[in-house]
């Protein structure tokens, strides 16, 4: 991990944080050495970021990326979707402007609770664990982060930040799919693409990779044994051929049996890594604390996962905001605080990044009801030692609304080319279908 | 091979989609009605006796306590093992996905079951009475913030997925319309837990709604959105996908909107697609996949098993349809999201814990495997298998899977651990019925059972 030390270094070193400019476009121009050089940075543009380019400058923009190191096939991304809509006014809250006061009078978080990261915004005091991670620059803010046209539909906005397709009909490929299927060998682990729960996300759905499903590793097991005392060779033999060679090719039937080949091969991995694994910090006592400690057991037992996808849902804050959201941002940064030490405790802590997204943010004005309607842009979270600590992207103007909402400044598939191309190491052009500017919240690899 | 379906196999199809699946017992009937009075019988649970209330009744403040959740979701279940109005009860279910009120949010077991309730009482029914009774209704008035969608600042929870998700789908609205409809259930408040008009709470003001003005209460905004033809396309779309299979070609589509938009009356609706060849077809036999509910209840009735319904409740959770507690606001997206290695582990194990359940302590389920097979002889590998295929509603697998599962039932007989010796009649014989029941699981396994 040489690279990602002296990233790492590198952003030690430094007096400050990198910062977004907030008043001018150009002050804050990437010094040279920083990600490729087709890199710019979001503060260096004035409006959305976002252009796809002309297939010659996308040609370039596939072919700068580095090479990968030689240890590249380990780097991991943990993607956590925030279901419902999370209120990032109230996650990264401009306690600076007096403006947000008058627009949230009810559900508005007083200044001095703020955990200020500047005279003008600061974190909600439930994200403590985030201030700290921060101040050791592990974690970057992203602010305004969105698209064009933004969709207030659950279901419609979800889908765009999941095929990374904000126009016209929806892929069936979801971007963390499409990137799959552009590194994954036949023969590769089943655990290459996890996903935690009963249901597996529009963004892993690919054709040509296996998504792994699981909601307790310690449980993935075939439980039959006990109850069928040593018919075991005949059984699994028979059952490899019931589940594999359906009576009919049909969609249907076809899903069925890949991942029923996809169920065996990871009972099988998982049975091996047994429980080499101790955990190296204290997860706070919740199904999501506890998910995010599995997904610390399965990199430490090395089962060659490059992506894992966790949710935590609830953020759909339309009455009675301030106690549901104060205790989702406890759960958030507190599990994700134990992962970081936990990770760090393994010597892992150099090849995961966790991205933090919502579907989109809530509206501005509070409703009747110490509530908030479905709203636009919203703020991201990145954590990680290959992070560049810092605040990234204005934060969006309450001067300025689009229909009551905020104004995205940086487009999500930015976010995104960033961290296919810069973690990742994957052609973010062919996973995306078009060419994104970067931004360079990550170190240099 | 053709897949057209005989008389035999068709009251199969309608059974297993408008109910669970038919028992042992069950198949018998219907076959002896045939599918005409199959399908007049499911259509109009009217007509058939069914003592499940009165039964319900007696456990209820006993062995069922309605204040608490996982009770609810025991008397559901019971109630879909258990019906003889199984159409009813499965339409119930489509409703409680298309509304999707959750009881993490509602918090409140009773409203959950007064939900229900109402589901069920209006399941085959006029669609405007069903979307006028879930708009007053205590459950969704908490679920989407009806309760507290005030005049001066109006909430838009409940206009929102009204228009988006439960009549005219995205795309046939703009925003404005959200605002005038959420301003328009301004005052459609709860008070004691029971739904209540409160007046000054309501904005009585113009709204321009769907390109009419004027001063509409949700009333008038419910009636609008019934009788648009969106809505009749994307029920219309919705019903079919659930009883027979996703994507339907506009041909089959067109005559079912068409009856939709002829008085909203669902039961016409249901009964369309029940009498479409389209339900009958391929397609609709190979490309429905079990929902998690249909996998469930349907094996525990094909088997005849004897189970708690109350261990079912965590099964439907760990396999992705958590009843009572859907996972959004849009329901379980239901088809391909159905499948994935999680909840395939969790079918095949509780296939296992069906197939080898002996009412013994700690089965807390029996299957009888012996009287499942009835004539079936014993002796002749290919005519038990059959035998077990026919069960699991006339399971159709590969000559190679059949064959697999023959040369299952041939291999040699096997002993616990450690025994030596000849094997008395007792020991062989549960030998042998540990190998049949291998059987009933290989079948609950297969991928062709997950479909169908």
């Amino acid at each position: 991990m040489a690279g990602a030390a002296a990233g790492l270094a590198a952003a030690c070193a430094s007096a400050e944080p990198r910062r977004a400019a907030t008043s001018t476009t150009s002050a804050d121009a990437p010094p040279a050495p920083t990600v490729s050089t087709l890199a710019t940075s979001a503060d260096a543009q004035p409006a959305p970021t976002a252009v796809v380019a002309a297939p010659a400058s996308a040609a370039q923009s596939a072919s700068a990326a580095p090479p990968p190191p030689a240890n590249s096939g380990k780097r991991t991304l943990v993607v956590i979707q925030l279901s419902g809509g999370n209120d990032g006014l109230n996650a990264v809250v401009p306690y600076g402007n007096g403006l947000y006061y008058q627009l949230r009078p009810q559900i508005g978080i007083p200044a001095d609770q703020v955990l200020h990261l500047d005279d003008q915004i600061g974190l909600h005091p439930n994200l403590k664990s985030f201030k700290t991670l921060y101040d050791q620059h592990q974690l970057a803010v992203i602010q305004g982060v969105g698209y064009p046209n933004a969709s207030r539909s659950h279901f419609r906005s979800m889908e765009i930040w999941h095929t990374a397709q904000p126009t016209g009909v929806a892929p069936a490929q979801g971007w963390l799919g499409a990137f799959m299927s552009e590194v994954y060998k036949v023969g590769d682990s089943p655990f290459q693409c996890v996903n935690f729960g009963t249901s597996v996300p529009q963004a892993l759905l690919t054709e040509h990779a296996p998504v792994a499903a699981l909601q307790d590793t310690s449980a993935f097991q075939f439980l039959v044994d006990r109850r069928l005392p040593a018919m075991k060779d005949p059984l699994v033999k028979a059952f490899g051929q019931v589940t594999s060679k359906p009576a009919q090719k049909t969609p249907a039937l076809d899903l069925v049996a890949s991942n029923w080949q996809t169920t065996s091969q990871s009972v099988e991995v998982l049975a091996k890594i047994g429980d080499k694994y101790q955990t190296k910090a204290q997860y706070p006592a919740n199904p999501f604390g506890k998910t995010l400690q599995q997904v610390a057991q399965m990199l430490a037992s090395d089962v060659g996962t490059r992506v894992f996808y966790v949710q935590l849902g609830g953020f759909d804050t339309h009455a009675n905001q301030k106690p549901a959201q104060a205790t989702l941002m406890t759960q958030l940064a507190d599990s994700l605080a134990a992962f970081q030490a936990d990770l760090e405790g393994h010597g892992l802590a150099e090849q995961v990044l966790t991205m933090s997204f919502s579907e989109f943010g809530r509206r501005v004005k509070e409703n009747g009801s110490q509530g908030t309607d479905h709203g636009a842009a919203g703020p991201m979270f990145v954590v990680g030692k290959g992070v560049n600590g810092g605040v990234y992207g204005d934060h969006p103007d309450l001067n300025h609304l689009d229909d009551g909402d905020l104004a995205f400044g940086v487009d999500f598939r930015s976010v995104y080319a960033t961290v296919i191309e810069d973690w990742l190491q994957a052609p973010a052009k062919d996973v995306l279908g078009g060419s994104f500017d970067k931004l360079n919240f990550l170190t240099p690899a | 091979m053709t897949h057209e379906l005989g008389e035999s196999g068709r009251i199969g199809l309608l059974v297993r989609r408008a109910g669970f699946a038919a028992g042992p017992g069950d198949a018998g009937r219907y076959a002896k009605l045939g599918w005409e009075a199959t399908l007049q019988q499911l259509l109009h649970p009217e007509t058939v006796d069914d003592d499940l209330d009165a039964l319900l009744a007696r456990l209820q403040g006993g062995l069922l306590d309605l204040q608490n959740l996982e009770d609810v979701q025991t008397w559901w279940l019971y109630r879909m093992l258990h019906t003889r109005r199984p159409l009813q009860e499965k339409l119930t279910l489509f409703w409680h996905g298309h509304f999707a009120v959750a009881n993490y949010k509602v918090n409140n077991a009773r409203m959950m079951h007064q939900h229900i309730e109402l589901l069920r009482a209006n399941s085959l029914g006029r669609f405007d009475d069903l979307l006028l009774s879930v708009s007053r209704d205590p459950a969704m008035l908490v679920w989407l913030d009806g309760s507290v969608n005030h005049r001066n600042a109006p909430n838009e929870n409940y206009g929102r997925e009204l228009l988006e998700l439960y009549t005219l789908g995205i795309g046939n609205y703009d925003e404005d319309d959200v605002l005038s409809a959420a301003r328009a259930f301004t005052g459609w408040n709860l008070r004691n837990g029971e739904f209540f008009f409160d007046d000054n709470n309501h904005d009585a003001g113009d709204k321009t709604f769907l390109g009419q003005t004027g001063p509409f209460d949700g009333g008038d905004i419910l009636r609008i959105v019934a009788s648009d033809p969106s809505t009749a396309h994307r029920i219309a779309q919705k019903l079919f996908t659930f009883f027979a299979y996703p994507n339907p070609e506009p041909e089959v589509l067109a005559p079912l909107v068409e009856t939709f938009s002829r008085g909203h009356d669902i039961r016409a609706l249901v009964e369309a697609i029940l009498r479409s060849d389209a339900f009958y077809s391929e397609r609709s036999q190979f490309e429905h996949l079990k929902s998690p509910v249909e996998y469930v209840v349907g094996s525990v009735q094909q088997l005849a098993a004897t189970i708690r319904e109350r261990d079912l409740v965590a099964v439907l959770r760990a396999l992705g349809q958590d009843i009572l507690n859907p996972p959004n606001v849009a329901g379980w997206p239901g088809g391909a999201t159905w499948i994935n290695p999680s909840t395939l582990l969790t079918r095949f194990n509780f296939a296992a814990h069906l197939a080898t359940a002996r009412g013994q302590p700690g089965d807390g389920a029996e299957i009888k495997p012996a009287d499942l097979l009835g004539t079936a002889n014993l002796s002749d590998p290919s005519d038990v298998v059959d035998r077990v295929l026919a069960l699991a509603s006339g399971l159709e697998l590969s000559p190679e899977s059949h064959q697999a599962l023959v040369a299952y039932l041939q291999s040699p007989l096997n002993y616990p651990p450690g025994f030596t010796g000849q094997p008395n009649a007792q020991q062989r014989q549960a030998a042998a019925d540990a190998r049949l029941r291998g059987v009933i699981l290989l079948a609950l396994a297969s991928s062709d059972y997950q479909v169908g």
